[in-house]
């Protein structure tokens, strides 16, 4: 038993392959997809999704936004933005997060300033999350 | 008759001239191909959307989103979509006269414009105080960014009442000799359209679920809330790509056409060049002739 997974994005079709299970982090808490998954529909967080392959590899990806859908053994994961593990910048992304981190503790930052740094803090630590 | 030397500076300038379209020409060739394989790129998502979209707005009712309503009476907004750059035929031409005309349509009456693109901008600037915003010379060309931006726009004109619905006019890849001018609604969003431009497996995956039932996480109007305006985006952003092409194909084919005129120029300007040497040749012969003659008389 496997389930077919395809990762798109508007600029590109990041991963279609059969995988054994899969988890993602969706809007109300992480979900894990196993064969014969109910039909399901729902929001994506930005975090770590991470499938296993049909090899047994284990692959990890950072989304942000997006829907994940689960119909008859396909998941169809249509994301905002999607990055591999391996193209991510671990220098990069420690610096976003220094960065967020001060401004979310800058008294003076207003309101949309916080949201936009609470969102790339969020992305910064879900891209330092992988591979280790 | 003009002289050789004139001659033989304007071929001269002729084949410069023609150096430099040829070599426009492969570049647009091989931008052209990357614009393609964007397009291509980005079909998975925008069709996967478009299956969602028709599944949940099945489900839900129309008084549930504004942009699955029908719109207001409202003046129309038209989103017009150009290239940065010109000497690409008449694909800025053809774009701008469509929203143009399309504007002075009696549909379009005291609608108001945003273009991308620095030529649309150029056309409007002098012709029309109706031009809302203009995003031209944006670095990095077409970008979801962008997309992302115009759309948003589009979309609160839209929600504030200000526009009773928006189109979109671009131009649509065919091929590198055929764009098409199309003008499309884009809001309020079809719900006919989302379902029917859906594809095969999509279908099948409808018929599906009449009987198993979606679980949904959050609910399907929250789904559906965020649903639509990224079904708006993708579509803005299509257009862009698509137009992008065209741009590519357009300037390709007009900078062919170039360099074989150049050529055709240069061939009339030699046959020119060679009568005048001839001319010059036959001229001094006779006085030669004409001198001899007076001597042995």
């Amino acid at each position: 038993m496997s389930l077919r997974l395809r990762i798109v994005t508007p600029e590109r079709v990041l991963a279609d392959t059969e995988v054994s299970e899969l988890t993602a982090p969706g809007i109300a808490g992480e979900f894990g997809v196993l064969p014969e998954h109910v039909t399901f529909l729902g929001g994506l967080d930005t975090g770590v999704l991470s499938y296993t392959d049909a090899r047994g590899d284990k692959h990890e990806l950072v989304v942000s936004g997006g829907y994940a859908e689960v119909v008859d053994d396909t998941v169809t994961v249509l994301a905002d933005s999607a990055q591999p593990a391996g193209e991510i910048d671990a220098e990069a992304a420690a610096r976003d997060r220094d960065q967020a981190q001060a401004t979310l503790d800058d008294p003076a930052a207003d309101t949309e300033a916080t949201e936009a740094a609470l969102l790339a803090l969020k992305l910064a630590e879900a891209q330092l999350g992988t591979g280790s | 008759m003009a002289n050789l030397k004139d001659i033989r500076k304007r071929i001269s300038s002729v084949r410069s001239t023609q150096q430099i379209t040829r070599a426009m020409k492969m570049v647009s060739a091989a931008k052209l191909r990357r614009a393609e394989d964007q397009v291509a790129a980005s079909r998975p998502y925008s069709e996967k959307l478009q299956s969602l979209l028709a599944n949940l707005a099945n489900r839900v009712e129309a008084s549930s989103h504004p942009f699955l309503g029908e719109g207001s009476d409202a003046p129309v907004h038209v989103l017009l979509i150009t290239s940065d750059r010109g000497l690409c035929g008449a694909y800025n031409t053809n774009l701008s006269k469509a929203a143009e005309a399309f504007m002075a349509s009696e549909q379009g009456e005291g609608s108001s414009l945003t273009i991308c693109g620095r030529r649309g901008n150029d056309y409007f600037k002098n012709r029309s105080d109706r031009v809302l915003t203009a995003h031209v010379n944006v670095p990095g060309g077409v970008s979801l960014e962008l997309a992302r931006e115009v759309s948003a726009e589009a979309a609160r004109l839209f929600t504030e009442g200000d526009a009773g619905s928006v189109y979109l006019v671009y131009s649509e890849f065919k091929s590198a000799m055929t764009q098409i001018v199309r003008t499309r609604q884009i809001l309020p969003i079809d719900r006919g359209e989302a379902s029917s431009q859906q594809d095969g497996d999509a279908v099948s995956a409808e018929g599906d679920d009449e009987a198993t039932d979606y679980l949904f996480e959050p609910g399907a109007e929250e789904l559906l809330a965020g649903l639509l305006p990224r079904y708006l985006e993708t579509t803005v952003y299509q257009a862009m790509l698509e137009g992008a092409a065209s741009e590519h194909g357009a300037r390709m084919t007009a900078m062919d056409s170039a360099t074989r005129n150049a050529g055709e120029m240069m061939d009339a300007l030699t046959l020119q060049m060679n009568k005048a040497r001839q001319a010059t040749i036959t001229g001094e012969l006779m006085e030669i002739i004409a001198g001899a003659e007076a001597l042995n008389g």
